[in-house]
C-alpha cells in the first residue's frame, strides 16, 4: 500500500505543478465569468442555464486534463522512459498502474474540487443578480452531488486513458482512442434507446449495440445537470447504483490495466 | 550476494518468420563484491541483458537470478540499484523529492533518507541544486542525479548502464572514484561502458558481448597478455575475429 502511495504522491506532484493545470484553471476561470453575464440573458430557467454552463465547464476543462496532461504523463514514462526509475525500485508492476492512477484521479479530482467552488461561484452570483427567477428551497446538495458524479465519469475516462496507454505504442493513439471511448460513452444510451424503440430495427444490429453498452461506459448516467439546474430531489438509491456502477467500471478497467501492463516489454 | 544468468536468451520477431536473437545463450555470474565490466559493441545486447535483469523485459530462454530468487520478483530490487542509460526524470520533482521517493520505496526511514541525500548530493556536488527542479538540470547533473538515485538506499548491487555518459571529465571523476569506494564497501558493481579506460581502471572482470553471445569472461589479466596490448587491442582483436569466424558470410553478402 506505502509503494502505491509513494506512486500516487509523485504523479501527484508532477500533475499539479504543470503549467497545463493553470492553464486549464484560468480558462475554467473566465468561463464562470462568462457564466454569469450569459446565464443573465434568459431570465426563465436561470438557474438551468447557469448551472448546466458551470457543469459543462468544469466536465469541458476536467477532460482537457486528462487529455492534455494525464495522457502526457502516463505516455511520457514510456516514451522518455521515466518508467525505469520507478521499476527499478521494489515496486510490483500492479502496484504502478494503481499508484499512477491513483495519482492522476486526484490531480483531476484537485482541478475538478477547484472548478466546483468556481461554477458554484459564478452559479450565485447570477441567482443574486436575479433572485426572482431562482427555484424555491434550491438544493446545493444536489449541486454537489452533480459535481461528484461529473467526478466520478472523469475517473472512468482516466481509467480508460491508463488502458489505452498501456495497450498503445503512441500517446496520441491512446488519446485518440480515449477520445472516441469518451464520445461513444456520452451517446451510446441515447442510441442505444432510439434503435431498441423502434420497430424496424435490425436484430444483429440491436445485439451489436446492445454489446457496445456493455463495453463502453455510460456517461449519461453521471450527469446530472438537469436535477442540479432545477433543484429536483435526488433519488438516493439510484445515486448508490450508479455509484456501484462507475466504480465497478473503474476496477475492471485498471484490472485490465494491470494484465496488459503485466505483460508488456519495457524496452 | 550474487548475479547468476544461465542460458539467456532474448529473441525479437523481425517479420512473421523471422526472428533475430539479441541474447544468444548467455551464461555469467557475478560474484559478490566484484567490480563487472560489461562490454561489447553497439547492439550487442549489453542493455537487453540488463532490462531482463531489472525485469523490464522476460527473457525468451534461460533465467536470472538475483542472489537466488528470480529477477521477477520485486523484492530482489530491494538490494539493487539502477542507473540507466540517459536517465530522464519527472521535470517538476525537485532532486531531494526524487531521491525521497527512491529511499522510502526502499523501505528507508524519514531522518536516514534525509541524512543520506546531503551527504550523496554533497559527494556528487550536487548540494546547490537540492531544491532546484529537475528539468532545469543539465545532462551532466541529471546523470549525478541518477546515480545519486541508485545509491540512496546503499544497494549491494549496482547496475550501470554507460554510468559515464554525458559527463565532462570531472564527473566522470567523481563517478569513478564512487565505484571505486562501493568496490572498497564490498558492494558488487555491475556496470556497461564503451570508455574502455574506465573499465581498465575500475574493474576485476570483464565480459565481452558481440551479436548476443558471450566471447569472453574473465579477469582483465587473463585477457590482455594474450593479445599483447592494451584492453582497446584486446576488445578490437576479439570482435574482429569473432565477425570473420562467425558471420563471415553476413559480412560477404554486405
Amino acid at each position: 500500500m506505502e509503494q502505491i502511495w509513494l506512486l500516487a504522491k509523485i504523479t501527484y506532484k508532477e500533475g499539479v505543478r504543470n503549467r497545463i493545470l493553470l492553464g486549464v484553471l484560468l480558462v475554467a476561470l473566465l468561463f464562470s465569468a462568462f457564466n454569469v453575464i450569459f446565464s443573465q440573458m434568459f431570465a426563465h430557467d436561470l438557474s438551468k442555464v447557469s448551472v448546466d454552463l458551470g457543469l459543462s465547464t468544469v466536465s469541458i476543462a476536467g477532460l482537457a486534463v486528462i487529455f492534455f496532461m494525464g495522457i502526457n504523463l502516463l505516455a511520457r514514462d514510456f516514451e522518455k522512459r521515466t518508467i525505469y526509475m520507478v521499476l527499478s525500485r521494489p515496486i510490483a508492476r500492479w502496484q504502478y498502474v494503481v499508484g499512477k492512477y491513483v495519482g492522476l484521479s486526484l490531480m483531476v479530482g484537485t482541478a475538478v474540487a477547484i472548478l466546483g467552488l468556481f461554477t458554484a461561484a459564478g452559479v450565485k452570483t447570477s441567482m443574486l443578480m436575479a433572485p426572482n427567477f431562482i427555484p424555491q428551497n434550491y438544493s446545493w446538495l444536489v449541486f454537489a452531488a452533480a459535481v461528484c458524479f461529473s467526478l466520478l465519469s472523469l475517473m472512468i475516462i482516466t481509467a480508460l486513458a491508463q488502458l489505452f496507454t498501456c495497450l498503445a505504442t503512441s500517446s496520441y493513439i491512446a488519446l485518440l482512442v480515449t477520445a472516441c471511448a469518451y464520445f461513444i460513452g456520452q451517446n451510446v444510451e441515447l442510441v442505444r434507446k432510439t434503435l431498441l424503440d423502434s420497430a424496424e430495427v435490425n436484430r444483429y444490429y440491436a445485439i451489436m449495440i446492445e454489446g457496445i453498452t456493455w463495453l463502453f461506459p455510460n456517461l449519461q448516467a453521471f450527469d446530472m445537470k438537469t436535477a442540479a439546474g432545477y433543484g429536483l430531489p435526488m433519488n438516493t438509491v439510484s445515486l448508490c447504483w450508479t455509484a456501484v456502477y462507475g466504480l465497478s467500471y473503474i476496477a475492471i478497467t485498471v484490472s485490465l490495466s494491470v494484465f496488459f501492463f503485466q505483460r508488456r516489454e519495457l524496452t | 550476494m550474487t548475479i547468476k544468468i544461465e542460458k539467456l536468451k532474448k529473441t525479437y520477431r523481425k517479420n512473421l518468420r523471422f526472428s533475430k536473437p539479441a541474447v544468444d545463450d548467455l551464461t555469467l555470474l557475478i560474484e559478490s563484491g566484484e567490480a563487472f565490466g560489461f562490454l561489447g559493441p553497439n547492439g550487442a545486447g549489453k542493455s537487453t541483458v540488463i532490462k531482463i535483469l531489472l525485469n523490464f523485459i522476460q527473457p525468451s530462454a534461460g533465467a536470472a537470478t538475483i542472489n537466488g530468487f528470480l529477477v521477477s520478483n520485486p523484492a530482489v530490487r530491494r538490494n539493487v540499484g539502477y542507473l540507466p542509460e540517459n536517465p530522464y526524470f519527472y521535470d517538476h520533482l525537485t532532486a531531494e523529492e526524487l531521491l525521497t521517493f527512491g529511499g522510502k520505496a526502499a523501505g528507508m526511514g524519514k531522518a536516514q533518507i534525509a541524512k543520506r541525500i546531503d551527504e550523496l548530493l554533497e559527494r556528487l556536488k550536487l548540494s546547490h541544486a537540492k531544491k532546484q527542479r529537475l528539468r532545469t538540470y543539465s545532462k551532466g547533473m541529471v546523470q549525478r542525479t541518477g546515480l545519486a538515485l541508485a545509491l540512496i538506499h546503499k544497494p549491494q548491487i549496482c547496475i550501470l548502464d554507460e554510468p559515464m555518459s554525458g559527463l565532462d571529465p570531472m564527473g566522470r571523476r567523481l563517478v569513478a572514484d564512487l565505484i571505486v569506494e562501493m568496490r572498497k564497501n564490498g558492494q558488487t558493481v555491475f556496470f556497461s561502458s564503451h570508455i574502455l579506460s574506465d573499465i581498465e581502471r575500475l574493474c576485476d572482470r570483464v565480459g565481452i558481448l558481440n551479436r548476443g553471445r558471450l566471447l569472453y569472461c574473465g579477469g582483465l589479466k587473463d585477457l590482455l597478455p594474450a593479445t599483447g596490448g592494451g584492453l582497446e587491442q584486446a576488445f578490437i582483436g576479439l570482435i574482429e575475429k569473432d565477425e570473420r569466424e562467425q558471420h563471415g558470410a553476413d559480412l560477404a553478402a554486405g
